[in-house]
């Protein structure tokens, strides 16, 4: 009975909002020397928190999951010259701080090479910009296949100790590209291909953050990076987490780890929910490591379809309202 | 009890009054008190009838150029030849001094003309082809200013460029040969610096320390070395799907240029950011009027089109606007699918890409998160603009996040800005070609 209420109510107020976004419509600012006629309506400016269809079934959950605490960013200038000698900096190599990180230039070599340690997380980059950004070209580079691709960033990171046993292998993909478009003719080279390891903990994923390595032009490795925090291995309690259900519904309301810039999508078919636990965007701080809901969806435009993810926290924050 | 000191503030700001003219006396009885002009709201239009007339009346007058005039004209002997006037008076750094006749009158310079009997002058401006946006550097106290270019904008907007540093900008109703109602800096009601600095007019502009006017309109190819400018607008404050980053964003990004020497031309946040700033019409005084430019907020799209959101129910459809014809080089749409299409940019009605260099944005969705002073710092440390925005944003963004840059031509992929390395001359613009940059964030 109580559904039912919630779904009734639900609707009444999608189609309050259909009716006031009709009427805005009409007020839309127009471009002189255009007419009304000439603009689309505002159709889906509902964004995120409209059209989500569940397109697969909840997830078995425990009622309670560990948290864990994360040990303090290590950024030492011994860390600091580890993950130097790591990627072969000169020794002369320039280091210089501010308030988010500590950054490493090697001009001895050309190209050169830069690395980055985040002071809020301690996560790291290395990357060579010249090759790791996308440049111009018009002859495509020479990228090994998605098999050669995993080998050479699965060697390259058990050589310098950066591949632990909980990281494992996600998938390649492209990591970036150049295109040069004419009246004629569209050509797009793809310039790195993008291999992805993700860490478990306890068998549960972790979200947002993983270990990669792009490869370039005849195999070169042009950027390794971790956004993984370190945690202490005993949990500090266990936390009662909320249940799948009760997380859609903190979808559907807009409640999210992070927000897109962004919406219009007539639809958002959510593909699967798992639980995960979640790393902060690795310029945040973060004290705990908590369980987070991860909805993996596919929606589009037209015949175009385009992957998002939406987290919810799986923890009420009253749960947790001790942990400072 | 009121005070001097109390009285002769307005709105909190200390009130200053206009030099007395050469040989005018001044009762030093008034100067304790406010004058009645700040009082009641006293103010007149232009004075003059048509754009090229500049009409006077019997005795002082306080006028200025708004465009440059034609050579033949623009001597301040050609300009006043056969006009009746006992003196022309210009002021500069706390000294009145009388103009030889060959000196240049010169747009943004307001004067005095002590004219006898009502007369009218004729403005011979020069063609518009040659009507490139003048700078001023004003001194610390009175500066007599005129605004520049035909249309009214507000002492707000005029001043923009010297927001930190003006307080008091006071006309001259040469009608009735009495000062006008001031207008202060963030003033209100009488004093708002929402009311409109006309054209043609001369008014006195006090500055709390020296700096430099660059018209609102944009310099484009003439200083932008010298006098690189940046404007902003952001949106937080949506009613469906509120945002909380997109000032930090905006703000950050607009300190961070600003405090390493760019003029900071506009940061228009919520409400006040207008659809007219960015389309054809009006963006020559926003988007288009500044050599950077950045947005932070929501995107959006329908079957048909892409465009920004601005608070509701106002968008900007990418057809609707035209970048880079005035003085836009590049620009940062930080919002979700904003370089999904280039073909928008290249659309009917109007080509979005007509001269900017480079539109940085996002092929997938982004994040509410804060970019701005990390971007701007990269700008600044000389990274190209492109390579600034894939490496500023990657370092917020995780898997499934694509950047995309579009580029009216390659070489515009080694743009960095001004003064951080090299800048190609503008494109042409072609109607069928683009290049463009991807990154996949991790």
């Amino acid at each position: 009975m109580k559904k039912n209420v919630l779904i009734i109510g639900f609707a009444v107020i999608i189609l309050g909002i259909i009716v006031v976004m009709v009427g805005l419509t009409s007020q839309q600012q127009v471009t002189e020397g255009i007419s009304v006629s000439d603009l689309p309506s505002i159709p889906e400016t509902t964004g995120a928190s409209g059209p989500y269809v569940l397109a697969t079934t909840y997830p078995v959950v425990n009622d309670t999951y560990p948290v864990y605490k994360t040990i303090p960013p290590d950024f030492t200038d011994e860390r600091v010259n580890r993950l130097r000698n790591l990627f072969g900096f000169s020794p002369n190599a320039q280091a210089g701080t501010s308030n988010e990180d500590v950054q490493v230039a090697d001009g001895s070599k050309n190209p050169g090479s830069h690395l980055t340690i985040y002071k809020n997380s301690g996560a790291f980059m290395y990357n060579i910009p010249e090759k790791y950004f996308p440049y111009s070209t018009d002859v495509q580079p020479d990228l090994p296949s998605d098999e050669e691709a995993r080998a050479i960033a699965t060697k390259y990171l058990l050589e310098r100790d950066l591949l632990p046993d909980d990281v494992q292998f996600k998938e390649v993909s492209i990591g970036s590209k150049y295109g040069h478009k004419t009246q004629d003719s569209y050509v797009l080279y793809n310039l790195t291909k993008r291999v992805r390891f993700v860490k478990e903990i306890q068998g549960i994923p972790v979200c947002n953050a993983g270990i990669a390595v792009s490869i370039g032009d005849k195999g070169e490795v042009v950027m390794a990076t971790s956004s993984l925090r370190e945690f202490y291995p005993e949990p500090v309690r266990f936390v009662k987490v909320l249940t799948p259900e009760q997380a859609y519904q903190r979808l559907l309301s807009n409640d999210l780890m992070i927000m897109p810039l962004g919406g219009g999508y007539d639809e958002i078919l959510i593909t699967n929910v798992t639980l995960g636990y979640w790393m902060e965007i690795q310029t945040y701080p973060q004290k705990y490591i908590m369980p987070v809901y991860a909805f993996s969806c596919v929606t589009g435009r037209g015949d175009e379809t385009e992957q998002v993810m939406r987290y919810v926290s799986a923890v009420d924050p009253s749960e947790v309202q001790d942990l400072s | 009890m009121i005070t001097d000191e109390i009285r002769k503030k307005i709105q909190g700001v200390p009130y200053h009054f206009p030099p007395p003219l050469p040989k005018e006396e001044r009762n030093e009885s008034k100067m304790n008190v406010l004058p009645e002009s700040e009082y009641v709201l006293i103010e007149s239009s232009q004075s003059r009838d048509s754009y090229d007339e500049l009409h006077l009346y019997d005795g002082a007058n306080y006028v200025s150029v708004p465009l440059w005039l034609d050579d033949e004209y623009s001597a301040y002997a050609e300009f006043f030849d056969g006009f009746n006037a006992t003196m022309i008076l210009r002021y500069e750094n706390g000294i009145w001094s009388i103009p030889t006749i060959y000196e240049e009158i010169v747009p943004l310079e307001g004067f005095v003309v002590i004219a006898n009997g009502a007369q009218d002058v004729t403005c011979h401006f020069k063609a518009e082809q040659y009507q490139t946006p003048p700078t001023r550097y004003l001194y610390e106290g009175w500066s007599i200013v005129g605004s520049w270019d035909i249309p009214q904008w507000s002492a707000r907007d005029n001043f923009i460029s010297v927001v930190d540093d003006w307080t008091q900008a006071t006309g001259y109703d040469a009608e009735n040969q009495q000062y006008e109602t001031s207008i202060i800096n963030g003033g209100s009601g009488y004093h708002s610096d929402e009311r409109v600095i006309y054209p043609g007019k001369g008014y006195y502009l006090w500055m709390n320390g020296p700096a430099t006017l660059v018209p609102l309109k944009g310099t484009k190819d003439f200083q932008d070395l010298y006098y690189p400018q940046v404007g902003v607008e952001w949106v937080n404050d949506y009613t469906i799907t509120p945002l909380s980053n997109s000032d930090d964003t905006a703000i950050g990004f607009y300190n961070t240029l600003g405090n390493a020497g760019w003029v900071q031309m506009f940061e228009k946040g919520d409400d006040e950011a207008q659809t007219s700033h960015f389309t054809v019409g009006e963006d020559w005084k926003y988007i288009d009027g500044v050599d950077v430019a950045l947005f932070a907020g929501h995107g959006s799209f329908n079957i048909t089109a892409y465009w920004i959101r601005l608070m509701e129910p106002k968008i900007v459809l990418f057809p609707t606007c035209e970048w880079g014809d005035h003085d836009l080089e590049w620009i940062f749409l930080h919002g979700c699918h904003t370089t999904k299409c280039p073909e928008n940019f290249k659309a009917w009605p109007y080509w979005t890409m007509n001269g900017v260099h480079l539109v940085c944005g996002f092929y997938s969705e982004g994040w509410d998160v804060d970019d701005g002073t990390r971007l701007a710092n990269y700008l600044l440390e000389g990274q190209t603009i492109k390579n600034a925005w894939f490496n500023a944003t990657d370092y917020t963004h995780g898997s499934g996040i694509i950047l995309r840059v579009i580029g009216e031509n390659e070489a515009c992929g080694n743009d960095h800005i001004w003064g951080s390395g090299s800048v190609i001359s503008d494109p042409p613009v072609d109607a069928n070609t683009y290049d463009e940059w991807w990154h996949y964030c991790d």
